[in-house]
This record gives structure tokens, sequence and C-alpha cells, in this order.
């Protein structure tokens, strides 16, 4: 959980900001928080539990907000933890179809995706001439998918999860953002949506998270415990 | 004609000094840092530069990679190129009064800005209509509504890594860096020189729109210049297999 715990991360040690893990030397005075330090260690493992066989629950709620919200999409998602509160298996789960993105016209297309781990992408050189195009991923992936011509694709299996924002090197404005969640206990708000329910959660501890396409508020931390057949009812607040 | 071969030969030695930067030497006591960052492709990189119609600025080009072929691509020309040397406390010196922001029908003016805390941020909007444009760094923000043909100003006082967007307009998109250290430079893609640096450890932090950050840890000595090359391509990434 500690990708994701980003932002979260970023509040709790602002005041105490060399503990950012990009940078560790001593410092003398006051100092910047570097740009988005992804974290690219941490692994999401399945584990053996199948979400199939287990006990579920549902979690749903309403999304409050302190202050104008932009019209952008919003992710409220579980993260499975342990007893003690740290992030475990995520299970094993049926996974969407993969997600097939065009390059036409040195666009990507979708250009937003939330896409759940395990889950394959595949991007399309479909473009009519003989245009070429590279993939490469910044943020929580980082991955260069390499470069192929008119006709040709690449695709890539996401095992982890978090926010990554997809490029193409040889295309200044060739740009798209994916959210990959940890499981399939996702709600995707619209940019005025604001109640979510998420069903069919195997019973046990999570952490209920929020990440938001165009960052404007604090990302939510809160704990959420599913238990068999009962729906959890929460309230987030985003606050500035 | 003897004035003008001598106006002609001066105006050349101008351009000459304008396109190859010189540097004060260093002082006994205080070093310098000169980080030079470099878009063109690497040693090693090979085969033929290619634009397409959409090629703004790429070359691509071949290179041998474990005893494969593997394309690898290096930008032209980057700009909004952001190098911060953190470790340096701030000080009154070098404070810039005020930096700006344009918005344009073409969009923000810059993807990149970098500032000391309590920096006035102007932002000026060339558009037709109203703009509310906004800054989070993930604990504080601002909110600028500026009219159209009008500027509005405010000062943000607290360190931190600011994505900038606008409710108006969701393509537009920037980064603002405002950094408690007192050497950082926001120009351009033609490197960073800083001098008078106490001798010791330092860490420079290179941040380019659109690829990975780099992070370079050096040894600053007295009456010595450390000089750091960046290179601003993705070709560090991991590669994907296929």
């Amino acid at each position: 959980m500690f990708r994701m715990s980003r932002w979260i991360t970023l509040f709790a040690s602002l005041t105490a900001v060399a503990a950012l893990p990009l940078l560790l030397v001593s410092v003398r005075g006051e100092r910047h928080i570097p740009a988005p330090t992804w974290v690219k260690s941490a692994k999401a493992q399945s584990g053996d539990w199948k979400w199939s066989s287990a006990s579920t629950g549902a979690v749903k709620g309403k999304v409050n907000f302190s202050a104008k919200r932009p019209n952008q999409p919003m992710v409220v998602y579980l993260v499975k933890v342990d007893d003690a509160g740290k992030v475990t298996t995520q299970g094993q789960h049926a996974v969407p179809a993969e997600l097939k993105v065009s390059q036409k016209g040195a666009k990507f297309d979708p250009g937003f995706a939330v896409l759940t781990r395990g889950q394959d992408v595949t991007f399309e050189n479909d473009e009519e001439k003989a245009i070429s195009h590279n993939v490469y991923f910044l943020g929580d992936i980082e991955l260069d998918l390499g470069i192929f011509e008119q006709g040709a694709a690449a695709s890539h299996t996401f095992e982890d999860y978090g926010e990554i924002s997809v490029h193409c090197s040889i295309h200044k404005r060739m740009d798209a953002k994916f959210f990959v969640a940890p499981n399939p206990a996702y709600a995707l708000l619209d940019g005025d949506g604001e109640t979510f329910e998420i069903k069919g959660v195997p019973v046990g501890k999570y952490k209920l998270l929020t990440w938001q396409k165009q960052k404007r508020f604090k990302d939510v931390d809160m704990a959420v415990e599913i238990k068999d057949g009962a729906t959890v009812d929460v309230i987030v607040e985003m606050t500035r | 004609m003897r004035w003008a071969l001598t106006t002609l030969l001066f105006m050349a030695a101008l351009a000459g000094c304008a396109s190859a930067p010189s540097y004060p030497d260093p002082q006994p006591g205080s070093g310098q840092i000169l980080v030079t960052l470099n878009g063109q492709a690497r040693e090693g990189v090979k085969g033929p530069a290619r634009e397409d119609e959409h090629g703004e600025y790429s070359i691509t080009r071949t290179s041998v990679e474990k005893g494969r072929d593997f394309e690898r691509v290096n930008y032209k020309a980057i700009s909004d190129v952001v190098v911060i040397v953190p470790e340096a406390a701030m000080t009154t010196r070098g404070l810039a009064s005020s930096v700006e922001l344009v918005v344009d029908e073409a969009g923000f003016s810059r993807s990149q800005l970098v500032m000391s805390p309590g920096t006035e941020l102007t932002v000026r909007n060339r558009r037709d209509t109203a703009l509310t444009v906004l800054g989070f760094s993930g604990a504080d923000f601002f909110e600028l509504t500026v009219k159209p043909g009008a500027s509005a100003s405010t000062r943000v006082a607290a360190a931190g890594t600011y994505e900038i967007a606008c409710d108006e307009d969701e393509s537009l998109a920037g980064t603002l860096f405002v950094t408690g250290s007192m050497y950082w430079s926001g120009t351009s893609d033609e490197g960073a020189f800083f001098d008078a640096l106490p001798p010791g450890e330092y860490t420079v932090e290179v941040y380019a729109p659109r690829l990975p950050s780099s992070t370079r840890r050096l040894t600053v000595s007295g009456g010595k210049r450390q000089t750091v090359a960046v290179d601003l391509t993705v070709n560090d990434l991991p590669k994907a297999r296929r």
C-alpha cells in the first residue's frame, strides 16, 4: 500500500519532508519536497485465496467535497489489509478483457482508463500512414514498451497497481492516464458522481482509498471491514 | 567599409558568446556545479534520424542492447527543465520577485515552473473568457480567478510540488516546484550553473516534463567546478520484454 499512499505520505511528512525516500541525505534548514516521487518497489501479490469462493459483503457511500470539484473522474477503491492494517495479498479474481488503445492521429484512445490488476492493455499502431509510435509509462509503474511501426502493436500486463501516465516519446502531446486498481473492488465516479456502491467484496479488513485524476483534494485513507451479507455505509470527506 | 567589417566581426563575436555561455572561474573556498542537459542520442546509439508528420522534435534510433536491436528515442529539445540542489538552505539571496504563467489559446506558457516560498505567482489570461487556475500540492493549494485579458497574483507560501490545473479547460496542466533550496534553475534546456557553493555533498535533481526525474549525488570541493551531464531521455527506463 506504500505506493498508493503516496499522497497520504506526502501530507504526513510535510513538516518532516526529509522522509521522502528518494533522497536519504542530511539536510540543512528548510528544503523542498521533490516532484512526485513514485515508489516503484512495492508489488501486489495475488495470494492463494479466491474471490469466487469467498463470502461477500458490500460498501456504499457518499463523497462530500469541501470545495468546488473539477469535472474529472475519481476512483474509490479497496485494498485488502491484514489484522495489523498492513497491505496483504489481494486474492485471485476475474480480470476484465484486454483494453485496446488506438494510436490513430498520434492520440491515445481512450486517453483515460481504470484497469484492474492483472488486466492486459494492447497499444495498436492503427495509423493510416507509415508513422511509428513509442509507448512508455511513468508513475507507479515505469516501463518502455519500445517503438513499433504502423500495423504493429505492443502489450503489457499490469501486475502492479497505481497511477500511470502514458506517453509517446516521438509525439510531444501524445499522453494518456491510467489508474490500475489493486483488485475488482473499486468504483469510478464521473465528474459529477457523488455516490458509490461496491458489491461482492470478500469479507475482511480493507483500506478505502481515493484516487483523483486531477488532484485537488487530500486523498482519503480509511479502514473498512466487510462482513458477510452486510453493507457498510461510509461518508468520504474530500478536503483540502 | 572597414567599419562595416569591424561591426560584422563584433556582431559575430557577440553571437559566439551567446551560443557558448561562459561561467566565472570558481573562487577558492567555494565550488560550482554545472549541469549540462543532453537531449541528443547517447554513445552507442546508431542509425538514421527520422521524423514523421507529427514528429515535432524527436529522433528515433536503433541501438544494440543485449545482442538484439532495440529502438530508442531521444528528444532534440525539451523546455521547462527544472534543476534543484536541495541541500542548500534558502537565504534571502537569489529570490525571484515574481514568476509569471501566461494562458493563451495554445495553453500554458510553461509546463514547469520553479520558485522559492513566498514568491508572487502571476497568472496572465490572454484568452477571451475568465479562467480559474488552481494549484494543489497534496497539502496546500492556491486558486486564482483571472478575467479575460487581465492577470491575477498570489503568494505561494508552502514548499511543495503543485499540480496546476484549470477549471474551464482540462487540457491545461503544469507543475510548480516551490523549493526551500536557494539553488535552483528553471529556465531552459541549456543547463544550470550554481556558483559559490560551500564545499560538501550535494544532490542534483533534474525534472523534465514527460520524462523520468534524475537524481545525482556529488561532492563539491573548494575552487573546483563539478560538471554533471544528464541525459533527457527515456533510454534508462526498464524495457518491456518482446
